[in-house]
């Protein structure tokens, strides 16, 4: 019963509702538009952006490390606006009234789930291309597959920790700094691998770690494993917030 | 319809149970009111019957099968109002139906009749959040009742809606209970319960210790009596008479056939009365 919000047709209907209610909310739309026009304008403003870097500071290729920013971007505005929606759900009783037809609050969010976990997805499948197009196949996969885990738990986090909206947003104010933590990785030290407890961090071993970088092979282990431990606490909190 | 018997519930770290051998019976078609104070447990039985609440003893059945058994497949069958308004808030209420409707495997309602059946049609493009509460409350009830089920469960369906449009949502439930729905109301509202349940049950410390209809009860708790005011010099005049051999009674039949009389009212006890003396409460 639960997979069935899974259904092409119940799928769309939800989508639908969900584009409409986030289209009505000018926060909730600015954070989609923003989660994509990052990635666009970096195609664009790569090169000025270098040479400016440059001239000013005698900095190379500042892009490859603001790539980070962009590329991690989208998790956290995609899962917020998610989250903020799930937090909305649950404050006015719809999750409540979700619970009593037949799809339930787990089918519910199995949807909400999967839908963040897809539009994370195929952002980066459209930002790869312009911000990072010379990376290997392999990094390319990891990077799609992070960034949709790290929308869903960008998601989970808010309904699972914040009590109410206002301690969402205040919530989201610690989360955003997942979006700098990537950079943490061209520090050359061992001591970078401290911030590989946060799941955005490998986005950044994968992409900018120093030479030599580790394996893909153990970047991909230990990201899944962080990635899956995080969500494992993240769902088991918000089962015992939303029962 | 509903059975429910030695139910016992008490939540994690309570010293006390919630329901104590809780026992009682709706039939098909019937409007079912369970009445109680605030914290009675008449929400927790309600979730309990909605199979939202687990770690209960006892029997609780609907439609002859436990709750338990009953898995997801239930909420194809029921439809609940809660008491307060369960829908999204940046959608119309059109919008809302159509999304609710898609939750829902067997073929539902036109959302338009059932916003017609609540007197919303009007309002079905506009956004909720611009809704008063009474039209959010009746927005709720046409969303329990989008795939026509055979049991409704109402919780203080009236709430925040004027007395025209409370008379419209009476209408409405009277109207599905002759169409064979079973409802299961909860209410503060004795003037409600009084006029549409079939049955009502007063819910007291965890059980029920007074039910029945509406009418019989508050002739069980009133007194049988007459009271008749009449029309004298000095000002109106209140006299109460004993309902037996009434039609004896020789001062009575004076004051009939003398054409004093103003108004005369039999003495059954209301059911605010009633709620008051059943659990206990403002005594």
């Amino acid at each position: 019963m639960m997979l069935s919000i899974l259904r092409p047709r119940r799928f769309l209907r939800l989508l639908t509702s969900d584009a409409m209610n986030v289209s009505r909310d000018p926060m909730l739309l600015f954070a989609i538009v923003m989660s994509i026009v990052p990635a666009i304008a970096f195609a664009f403003a790569r090169e000025p952006m270098d040479g400016a870097a440059l001239a000013a500071f005698g900095l190379p290729e500042i892009s490859s490390y603001v790539a980070l920013f962009v590329l991690v971007l989208p998790a956290i505005l995609i899962g917020w606006v998610t989250g903020f929606l799930l937090l909305e759900d649950r404050d006015d009783g719809v999750l409540l009234a979700v619970d009593v037809t037949p799809v339930g609050k787990s089918g519910f969010l199995l949807y909400r789930v999967t839908i963040t976990a897809l539009i994370g997805a195929a952002i980066t499948a459209v930002a790869i291309p312009l911000v990072v197009p010379s990376i290997a196949f392999e990094a390319k996969i990891l990077l799609v597959a992070a960034v949709a885990a790290e929308s869903v738990l960008a998601a989970v986090i808010l309904p699972a920790v914040a009590r109410n909206k206002v301690e969402g947003l205040a919530l989201t104010k610690l989360t955003n700094i997942a979006a700098i933590i990537p950079l943490i990785a061209i520090i050359p030290s061992p001591w970078r691998f401290v911030a590989g407890i946060v799941p955005t961090y490998w986005i950044g071993e994968l992409l900018v770690g120093p030479i030599p970088a580790l394996p893909v092979g153990v970047i991909a282990v230990t990201m899944i494993v962080t990635h899956v431990g995080w969500a494992a606490v993240l769902f088991w909190l918000l089962g015992q917030r939303i029962g | 319809m509903i059975s429910v018997e030695n139910l016992v519930f008490t939540y994690p770290g309570a010293s006390a149970p919630t329901l104590s051998s809780l026992t009682f019976r709706v039939e098909p078609g019937e409007i079912y009111g369970l009445l109680g104070p605030s914290g009675a447990g008449k929400s927790t039985t309600q979730r309990i019957l909605m199979g939202l609440l687990k770690g209960f003893s006892g029997t609780a059945e609907i439609f002859g099968e436990p709750v338990a058994s009953l898995g997801r497949h239930l909420y194809e069958r029921i439809g609940v109002s809660f008491e307060l308004p369960a829908v999204y808030l940046r959608l119309t209420a059109l919008e809302n139906l159509k999304l609710f409707a898609g939750l829902y495997s067997k073929a539902t309602r036109d959302p338009m009749e059932v916003l017609a059946s609540v007197d919303l049609a009007d309002a079905a493009h506009q956004r909720v959040d611009q809704f008063s509460k009474g039209m959010k409350m009746r927005l709720n009830l046409c969303r329990a009742l989008l795939h026509d089920p055979d049991l409704v469960f109402l919780d203080e369906p009236t709430t925040g809606q004027d007395p025209a449009r409370s008379r419209l949502t009476r209408d409405l439930i009277l109207a599905l209970k002759d169409r064979g729905t079973t409802i299961f109301l909860t209410t503060h509202n004795m003037a409600e319960a009084e006029e549409i349940c079939d049955r009502v049950g007063f819910l007291a410390g965890g059980c029920i210790p007074v039910t029945g209809s509406p009418t019989e009860l508050m002739r069980q708790f009133g007194r049988s009596e007459l009271e008749v005011t009449t029309a004298m010099t000095a000002g109106l005049e209140k006299r109460s008479f004993a309902m037996e051999g009434i039609g004896d009674n020789a001062e009575f039949l004076g004051l009939l056939t003398a054409g004093q009389v103003v108004s005369m009212h039999t003495q059954e006890a209301s059911l605010d009365d009633i709620f008051i003396r059943a659990t206990g409460v403002g005594q």
